[in-house]
């Protein structure tokens, strides 16, 4: 059979709308491949952050002063009203970061970002900060940016947990895993033996990173 | 007759030894920036207005795993390039056993760089005028009279970076696991300081620190057990100076005027 | 309002209401995020990117024909963004992806961290981006083979066909990953 017609088979059986009897091949690999897609749809979607819900309810807010009569906009006011104490509200709620990631979003150089980074240093930051921080971490690329989101996040050590401390798992630079570990070892709240064990055993780990989690390992 | 001789050999020698292949980038037209990506071996780099015409060429260099060095006769075998939206990206080969390539560029002064280093080597670079951002894992990392920024990141080697002019708003980030952290800046340069050094390290500055709290060791060259974490500033303050390392000395230096 | 159908609320913003566009918003924000994320990979720009899906589709409002199908039309205007910002940015995307690839240097996680969560994205983003686009378009945005077709400008046929090597490429990567 060729390729084409037997892909085309496979996506009958997929769709369910073959008529005729499949052959054993088509429908082994249909299943698998309904498996698959099965396991794809049960990934849970990402959620939009609140600073682009906040950009887009000011590109809509722009839109309604650019609109026009004022009747018309007289008109809508007691919805507008509503719809802006509900976002107000929800903002209170759920975006208590002061706008800061906000205008990190804005930059695109790895300086930048750097800078803006440190100078939170001089903020005091919401749990909404630290959050988006602990994302940006696994996110971002540059290692000097990582290295300063880690020094900056230290100074928050009630608020690191293990899941900050599970970073370490996917992170592979060794001046950003030092880092994290010399955050984990000044914490006092914080029991990650076991998962060092497991962050030990990688092949990949540099020596002095690997006396570090020795020496953690050996005080906890 | 000796004389003529000896030129013959010398030349005969050079001729050898020189295994260096040799490609002409100067096609690469409206270029911002290059960017380079290699496993093992050397990275020069050298920022170049040759008479106001701006050389751009590089020349790669191939040690085979059993450390015999070899000429390459078709570079691009080693080496690819591509441009993509003004950047001009450099990479080598992966390597086959240890194979390292050295590689010595010569590029516009006026382009931005960015090196990464996926196993090891030295990297040098000097006189690029518009910032370089450095990833390396082993081998050391030098950078002369460069301007505007630089943030290197690297785990075992020393860090030796001095800048003829830097952009007040930029910030210098110099992070490394084993070596030292060295800057020189010009004497007016005005810095907010992070400066950590954590073991067997100390601070030297030509410039008057005002820190938060004592520095260990200012000055003293004598190597300190206790981990060194500063904030601080020069000249009043001003943009990020990031200075961080495991295992060594911090030093910061004033340029010589 | 929250009721309405997404053909009402598209009629809606055709004459301006930018309050159905908020709803609409609200309707199809986080699967448009997904979308671009689980296709370009980028959490900064996929933030642009669902910006730029709903500006154009208040821009464009009069384009909207209200006897055809909104979600079509929309998902039409994600998919055109997210393969233009490839066309611009994605080989020095994949530069990106190949350099945090090689810099883990084939870390040996143990398998017990491993959900089959992670394997998948992780088969997902090595599949190249063409394909990535038409799967995403397939399972996540749900999309009729007539509407992959009409929106990558192939016959029905050859979407089917598309979605099928797709999968079949998915499911050999992830195949890979469990060895």
């Amino acid at each position: 059979m060729k390729e084409d017609q037997f892909d085309k088979e496979i996506m009958d059986y997929l769709d369910g709308v073959t008529n005729k009897p499949v052959n054993e091949e088509v429908s082994e690999q249909g299943e698998e491949l309904k498996q698959i897609l099965s396991e794809l749809k049960g990934i849970p979607h990402e959620k939009v952050s609140p600073a682009t819900d906040a950009k887009f309810y000011k590109f809509v807010e722009e839109k309604n002063t650019n609109s026009k009569p004022i009747i018309k906009f007289k008109a809508w006011w007691p919805y507008l009203t509503a719809a802006a104490s509900i976002i107000i509200l929800f903002f209170m709620l759920t975006n208590s970061n002061n706008g800061f990631e906000y205008d990190y979003r804005k930059l695109r150089s790895n300086p930048d970002r750097l800078g803006f980074i440190y100078e939170l240093n001089k903020q005091q930051l919401s749990s909404g900060d630290i959050s988006w921080l602990k994302s940006e971490l696994k996110n971002e690329i540059n290692p000097n940016i990582k290295v300063t989101i880690v020094d900056l996040l230290a100074n928050y050590q009630s608020k690191l947990d293990n899941e900050f401390y599970n970073s370490l798992k996917s992170e592979s630079i060794p001046s950003v895993q030092m880092a994290l570990l010399n955050s984990l070892e000044s914490s006092e709240h914080i029991d990650f033996s076991s998962e060092l064990l497991v962050f030990n055993q990688r092949k990949d780990l540099d020596k002095t990173v690997r006396q570090k989690v020795k020496y953690i390992l050996s005080n906890q | 007759m000796k004389t003529i001789n000896l030129i013959l050999i010398t030349l005969l020698l050079v001729v050898s030894t020189n295994s260096y292949s040799q490609k002409d980038l100067s096609d690469y037209k409206d270029i911002e920036g290059v960017y380079i990506t290699s496993y093992w071996g050397n990275i020069n780099v050298i920022g170049t207005t040759i008479n106001k015409k701006k050389v751009f060429n590089i020349e790669a260099k191939h040690t085979d795993t059993s450390k015999k060095t070899v000429s390459i006769d078709d570079l691009s075998n080693f080496v690819s390039f591509e441009v993509i939206k003004k950047k001009l990206y450099i990479q080598t080969r992966k390597p086959k056993g240890f194979e390292s390539i050295d590689l010595n560029l010569k590029i516009p002064e006026n382009l931005f760089l960015e090196i990464e280093l996926l196993k090891g080597g030295e990297i040098y670079a000097e006189n690029l005028r518009n910032g370089v951002e450095i990833n390396t894992l082993n081998g050391s990392v030098k950078l002369e009279r460069i301007g505007k920024y630089a943030l290197v990141n690297a785990a075992n080697g020393e860090i030796a970076t001095s800048f003829d002019t830097i952009d007040k708003k930029q910030p210098i980030s110099l992070v490394t696991i084993n070596g030292g952290v060295t800057v020189a800046l010009p004497h007016t340069a005005k810095r907010d300081l992070r400066l950590i050094s954590r073991k067997n390290g100390y601070v030297e500055s030509d410039f008057n620190i005002d820190s938060d709290k004592k520095i260990i060791n200012l000055n003293s060259k004598q190597y300190s057990r206790q981990p060194i974490i500063n904030t601080a500033r020069i000249n009043g303050g001003g943009s990020l100076l990031f200075l961080s390392t495991e295992n060594g000395p911090i030093a910061i230096k004033k340029l010589k005027a | 309002m929250t009721g309405l159908t997404d053909e009402h609320l598209m009629t809606n913003i055709k004459n301006g209401d930018t309050k159905s566009l908020g709803v609409l918003y609200e309707r199809y924000k986080n699967i448009l995020f997904t979308f671009f994320i689980r296709t370009i990979q980028d959490y900064n720009a996929s933030n642009d990117l669902l910006m730029e899906t709903f500006e154009r589709i208040y821009k464009y409002r009069s384009s909207y024909s209200a006897t055809k199908k909104a979600r079509p039309w929309i998902f039409q205007i994600a998919s055109n963004l997210s393969k233009d910002y490839y066309k611009k940015w994605g080989k020095r995307q994949s530069i990106d992806k190949l350099k945090q690839e090689i810099i883990m240097i084939q870390p040996e996680l143990p398998d017990e961290t491993k959900s089959r969560d992670k394997l998948l994205h992780a088969a997902l983003n090595k599949l190249k981006p063409p394909q990535r686009n038409i799967i995403n378009m397939y399972y996540l945005l749900e999309m009729t083979y007539e509407d992959i077709a009409a929106n990558e400008n192939i016959s029905i046929n050859n979407a089917r066909i598309k979605v099928c090597r797709a999968l079949k490429n998915l499911k050999e990567l992830l195949k890979d990953s469990e060895l």
